[in-house]
């Protein structure tokens, strides 16, 4: 057998490593460009970053999901991926019901996937789900003006969900107007 | 690996044996010259400075994006990672080649899988990439998994190790809930490339993120379930123990590492078995883990016994190995014993607590029989860990405070010189004998 060089093997792996970075790009931007546009009511916690700059973490109001008021399964446990039907509300769009498998959603709504970070069975059952649009990177220093409601206006975020049901932050609005716009460049 | 000590003490050895007619005048030198080409040549000192300076480097590269992130366009920052993933991949290329440089080739590719990860995290961050967060510990990992495979990299292969129990680590405590089995898929993938070129740090670390695992995964579990793991581990440990003796005895040094880990299991597993009766009695909710338990035990001891039976064909057992069957038999029942409601809470644990100090005695007694060091070692520092928690959970429930410190405080000092004392003697008899 032909014996491969250690150059020809160190590209094959370097290519791998980038194919698999720019896929990570790609799917994201699959999901901007393609995703059904929602609008989500958010209250941003601790801005801090570890490499650099701030993020801001955001919670959803349907980050909390209350099982008695929604359709759809009822059991389920920390860890398992669920997929969340959304209706159009006005302001926000609002939870409709939960399940385990991808569901039909009526015309109109949309799917979001997300994943069980508890499950807390009192009154009913509550579900602490993230959705991977918890955290979002903004200019250094802006973090905790965000989170500070005496200098910005109210913020809220428009999600782009894709047929898959991944989520991506297009906008972040505040009172209503764009202050930051996702782009690929 | 024949190791340089071995060298020097044969190199003093030979000539009385040539002298006695057990070596041919003139075999001695061949003999010499034999292992002196079998030894790994050069100094170790330009890829541990190269490690050293790879992470040094990898941090800076860090640390420039970070000061300079704001001005960067995106599509810049994309390439700027890409093209920092390249270069190192291009400068171990130029290392490596017709082996020019290997030491500094192989500091360079952990530098590259060091930049490939921390690509993931800053694209991560340009592009709000927040799915999952130990999926890209997982990407990471991966990526040195295929550079430790085709390349190959022991130090990648170490990092890889690392990972692996990083990336199990954020899965089990955040995500799942239960024990994170995956890990063992991407253990043994690192495993295989260690095994079969016979590296030896990465064995020890694969070895170290196995126990560590092990470890992790009790601290996630309802108690009732950690209660049948810790069971699981004792024979699993005997069982591991048993195949390294085996794969020892054919001439893999694998073998005595297999064994050296699976002592430490087996006393850590044994240990703990005492705490977590008293937190899992009567409150087992999954059943299903029972039923697990005791067909892993089952399994275990068929393995076992063929093991057992193996290696008895090989050689005639001594005492040592005798105490060992009857220690494990015992072990065993008390183990089954668990599985049932029975008896006094307090006998039970004690019961574990006794099998504890025999199994650290018998391992003092093997490691000294079979003149390893770091099997005593594990003996005496599980005997003396042994002695430390009956100390604590008894006598400081019947003492005053204050004369419970003072007592465990001296126990402590007089305990851990006798102790010392003891294992200094073992050691210094048996390099005398040797």
């Amino acid at each position: 057998m032909r014996k491969v060089s250690i150059t020809a093997r160190l590209a094959v792996v370097a290519a791998a490593m980038t194919v698999t970075l720019l896929v990570m790009v790609a799917v994201k931007q699959y999901t901007l460009a393609t995703g059904t546009l929602v609008d989500l009511e958010t209250r941003p916690v601790d801005p801090r970053s570890l490499f650099r700059g701030d993020y801001v973490r955001l919670r959803y109001a349907i980050s909390l999901l209350d099982l008695k008021k929604l359709g759809g399964d009822t059991d389920f446990s920390r860890g398992d991926v669920i997929y969340v039907v959304l209706k159009p509300g006005d302001p926000f769009w609002t939870a409709v019901s939960v399940h385990h498998a991808y569901p039909v959603a009526k015309p109109g709504q949309v799917v979001i996937k997300g994943r069980v970070g508890e499950h807390w069975r009192f009154g009913g059952g509550q579900l602490d789900v993230t959705y991977g649009i918890e955290n979002y990177f903004v200019p250094e220093g802006q973090g905790h003006d965000l989170e500070d409601p005496s200098k910005v206006g109210r913020i809220s975020i428009v999600v782009a969900v894709d047929r898959f049901g991944n989520a991506g932050i297009r906008q972040v609005l505040e009172d209503g107007k764009p202050r930051f716009t996702e782009s690929l460049f | 690996m024949r190791s340089r000590l071995y060298l020097k003490q044969l190199a003093k050895d030979l000539p009385g044996w040539v002298e006695k007619g057990w070596v041919a005048p003139g075999g001695d030198q061949a003999i010499l010259d034999d292992l002196r080409s079998g030894l790994r040549t050069g100094n170790i000192a330009p890829l541990a400075f190269g490690i050293l300076g790879a992470v040094a480097l990898g941090a800076g590269i860090v640390t420039f994006f970070a000061a300079n992130w704001q001005e960067i366009p995106k599509i810049a920052k994309l390439g700027l990672l890409l093209a920092a993933l390249w270069g190192c991949f291009a400068g171990a290329a130029l290392c490596l080649r017709r082996d020019a440089s290997p030491m500094i080739g192989q500091a360079v590719l952990l530098l590259a899988v060091l930049v490939f990860g921390a690509n993931i995290e800053l694209i991560g961050q340009a592009y709000h990439i927040g799915n999952h967060y130990p999926d890209g510990l997982l990407l990471w990992a991966l990526g040195a998994l295929a550079l430790t495979a085709l390349v190959p990299s022991e130090p990648v292969a170490v990092l890889g190790f690392v990972l692996t129990g990083l990336w199990s680590t954020a899965e089990t405590i955040g995500f799942w809930g239960s024990v994170h089995w995956p890990f063992l898929i991407l253990w043994a993938a690192f495993m295989a490339p260690t095994l079969a070129r016979r590296w030896v740090v990465a064995r020890h670390m694969g070895f170290l993120a196995a126990l560590y695992w092990c470890g992790i995964s009790l601290v996630n579990l309802h108690p009732g379930e950690s209660l049948f793991l810790e069971i699981v581990y004792v024979p699993a440990a005997m069982t591991i123990g048993l195949l390294g003796a085996e794969i020892e005895s054919r001439g893999a040094e694998t073998g005595a590492t297999m064994r050296s880990y699976s002592l430490i299991l087996g006393l850590f597993a044994l240990y703990g078995l005492g705490f977590r009766l008293y937190q899992a009695i009567g409150r087992i909710r999954e059943p299903h883990w029972l039923w697990i338990g005791i067909f892993a035990l089952a399994c275990i001891a068929v393995i076992g016994l063929a093991v057992f039976r193996s290696c008895r064909r090989r050689a005639r057992f001594n005492a040592v190995d005798w105490t060992a069957a009857g220690l494990a038999g015992l072990i065993f029942l008390a183990l089954l014993s668990t599985l049932f409601d029975w008896g006094d809470l307090n006998i039970r644990a004690a019961v574990f607590r006794v099998l504890l100090f025999a199994s650290a005695l018998w391992t003092v007694a093997y490691g000294y029989q079979r003149e390893r060091r770091s099997i005593v070692n594990i003996g005496f520092a599980f005997f003396a860990l042994g002695i430390a928690t009956v100390y604590v959970d008894t006598l400081w429930s019947y003492m005053n405070r204050s004369l419970a410190l003072t007592g465990g405080g001296v126990l402590l000092l007089v305990g851990g010189y006798v102790l010392e004392r003891q294992r200094r003697r073992l050691l210094k008899d048996w390099t005398a004998s040797s």
